[in-house]
């Protein structure tokens, strides 16, 4: 019964937000609106508890002494410093610099370096997978030669057809080959909808 | 994080060095040899990983094949003699007769446990009895000979037959190639910005989709709203704070009032940092000619909330914490059809479908985007259809934006560095295809001279 109840409010919610994307009706605006905002809700909820998850999880590894307990160890102080200066005015710190300074700091640098290292497995990948061992690896190898030569301003100084060269692979190949994925996956979301929408998909019950 | 056995699949704790269930070493695999092209391949492996060749069958199914002449006698008296060898699976399949090809070339450890494991047996060449006495002593004397096939770091690495293993210096060029090339990337990153001189002489070539762009902005009239949503994280912000900085910087300047959002809580510090760099410039106030709405927790149900009233989903401002009915700015527009633009910058294509999705065609809102090179050529299609109408691309977009607004920044100056980046990438390419024509012609070599040794 309890099952049958859930499956009937999850039915009838999607089904209200789908007929809100089609029909414009005040009624339909304000229970999808309704909905929207708890899902809003729920989804800041989920961050908290996403927190309590993970300090708990760093806690027991910290008390165990599991392998790699001292990064839980850091990821604990890190986690409680940021929790502790993101509540600094409401501890009355003066002023209102304090989450600009670790953001600015200390998770900017982080972040950017964490992603320039890929700078070093993209030359490392070049070397040791763009090679011409097969036709279809030569046309792999073509394409991103011509790509990479034609986004720069070099390569219009260099010849200017490998600039229209590179904005035929992308106008063309590209663009067909990610209709196709979207259209794909668009279908698979649909039949998903679907069965979600149908009952016959209960994943909110799992 | 869980260890399979390579030998019979159980799982393990993490940090075990044997496994529970057989006793194999961890991180050894026993390896077998495809009698096809004398690749090593991992124990109980099915197909050479190499030439996709079937490999043969385990003890669990018994090759069918001519018998071996051995006597029930002599093989009697050797189990007598050999009685622990009732552990070798390929006795309990085929009895007293020992039948068909042998299957894999190398030893095999023996499990405590009746697992499958493939059948070792001495080749036909060993026909007699004594023989085959010698081969079981000799595989009973001690433990069977295991590969290692990875190195110290846990990295996967077979050791190749000792013809095709390579001289010291080979080995030596082959260590060296990637460092040196870490090290040419690291130059060509750090000197075009220490030194000025060496990004003089770039020429920024305008492209086709950054004019779009810039006439999509140039669309909007003075006194509009226009809509920028910071969807990146500060990871990405070498090619899009750019961008960021040179949109608002123009949007502003053309006196459109600019409201910034965000789906990723990254967001309003990097809209405050885009806001901060061009505001003491033009003497644009916050409040008057831009507000920012901050984090949007929640996604697409945030955003389906957000599109039809604002206020709902940001009762308050992130800067002032003040309501939004306070802002002149923000007074008269209670949804986003309001907006007369919304430029998205993101750094994966999910993240600006999601604006799309929710916003842009749902509500015929004018969308424009500001996206990484990663995100860029999967945004294609939405650039063709007219979804969007207008895209910058990395690094390239942001300089040749700042090129058409006549005002190099931080785009230009980070042009040089990717440019010649770019060209050590070439040049890895380069390297790898000249040591594959290396390595080819080496085998060659040595393929010549093997066969010229098996002729004489």
């Amino acid at each position: 019964m309890v099952k049958k109840l859930a499956v009937a409010i999850a039915v009838t919610s999607g089904l209200l937000v789908l007929a809100g994307f089609f029909f414009r009706h005040p009624l339909l605006a304000m229970g999808q609106g309704a909905l929207a905002n708890w899902a809003t809700i729920l989804a800041a909820f989920a961050l908290l508890l996403g927190l309590a998850n993970l300090l708990s999880f760093h806690a027991t590894n910290v008390r165990g002494r599991r392998t790699g307990w001292g990064y839980s160890l850091l990821a604990l102080i890190a986690a409680l410093a940021v929790l502790v200066v993101g509540f600094a005015p409401e501890l009355g710190w003066p002023g209102d610099w304090h989450l600009d300074w670790v953001f600015v700091y200390v998770y900017e640098p982080l972040s950017m370096t964490f992603l320039a290292l890929l700078a070093f497995f993209v030359v490392s990948a070049a070397y040791r997978a763009l090679r011409l061992r097969t036709w279809e690896s030569a046309a792999l190898v073509l394409s991103a030669v011509v790509v990479i030569v034609g986004q720069l301003p070099l390569g219009y100084q260099l010849w200017p057809g490998l600039v229209e060269a590179k904005d035929w692979l992308l106008a063309v190949p590209v663009t067909a080959g990610m209709r196709g994925i979207l259209l794909g996956a668009a279908l698979g979301a649909m039949a998903l909808g679907l069965r979600v929408l149908l009952g016959l998909d209960r994943p909110y019950l799992d | 994080m869980a260890l399979y056995c390579s030998q019979c699949g159980a799982s393990n704790r993490d940090g075990s060095l044997y496994c529970n269930a057989c006793g194999q070493r961890l991180g050894v695999v026993a390896a077998a040899t495809c009698p096809a092209c004398g690749a090593m391949v991992p124990a109980l492996a099915r197909y050479c990983s190499q030439c996709g060749t079937p490999l043969p069958a385990l003890a669990a199914a018994p090759v069918e094949g001519e018998a071996i002449p051995f006597s029930e006698e002599e093989a009697g008296s050797l189990e007598a003699e050999a009685p622990s060898l009732g552990a070798w699976k390929g006795e309990e399949e085929t009895g007293k007769k020992v039948t068909g090809e042998p299957s894999v070339s190398s030893f095999y450890p023996l499990p405590p446990t009746p697992v499958p494991v493939p059948v070792h047996w001495p080749g036909p060449e060993l026909a007699s009895a004594a023989e085959l006495e010698a081969a079981w002593a000799a595989a009973l004397a001690g433990p069977p000979p295991m590969v290692e096939l990875f190195d110290k770091r846990g990295a996967w690495a077979p050791p190749g037959p000792p013809e095709a293993r390579d001289g010291r210096a080979t080995r030596l060029l082959r260590a060296s190639v990637p460092r040196l090339l870490y090290l040419l990337l690291l130059a060509a990153v750090v000197l075009p910005l220490a030194y000025p001189a060496l990004r003089a002489d770039l020429v920024v070539q305008v492209g086709a989709e950054t004019r779009q762009f810039y006439g999509t902005l140039e669309s909007v009239p003075p006194k509009g709203l226009a809509l920028i949503a910071f969807d990146y994280d500060p990871g990405a912000g070498g090619e899009l704070n750019p961008q960021a900085r040179a949109i608002v910087g123009h949007l502003l300047r053309r006196g459109v009032k600019v409201v910034a959002v965000s789906l990723r809580p990254a967001g309003p510090y990097l809209a405050q940092a885009a806001f901060r760099q061009v505001k003491d410039k033009g003497g644009y106030r916050y409040g008057e000619d831009f507000v920012d709405l901050g984090y949007l927790a929640g996604e697409e149900a945030a955003l389906a909330s957000f599109a039809q009233d604002l206020a709902l989903a940001t009762p308050v401002d992130w800067v002032r914490g003040r309501p939004l009915a306070e802002y002149p700015m923000l007074r008269e527009h209670a949804g986003v059809q309001q907006f007369d633009l919304l430029v998205v910058l993101a750094d994966n294509e999910p993240a600006l479908r999601r604006w799309i999705g929710q916003i842009g065609s749902r509500y015929g809102l004018k969308m424009a985007a500001g996206l990484s090179a990663l995100a860029a050529p999967p945004a294609q299609p939405f650039l063709r259809s007219g979804q969007l109408a207008g895209m910058l691309s990395g690094v390239p977009g942001a300089a040749e934006y700042e090129e058409l607004l006549g005002q190099p920044g931080p785009g230009t100056v980070a042009l040089a560095p990717q440019s010649l980046a770019h060209g050590v990438v070439l040049l890895a390419i380069a390297a790898g295809n000249v040591a594959l024509l290396g390595s080819w012609a080496l085998g060659r070599r040595r393929g010549k001279s093997k066969g010229t040794r098996d002729r004489t």
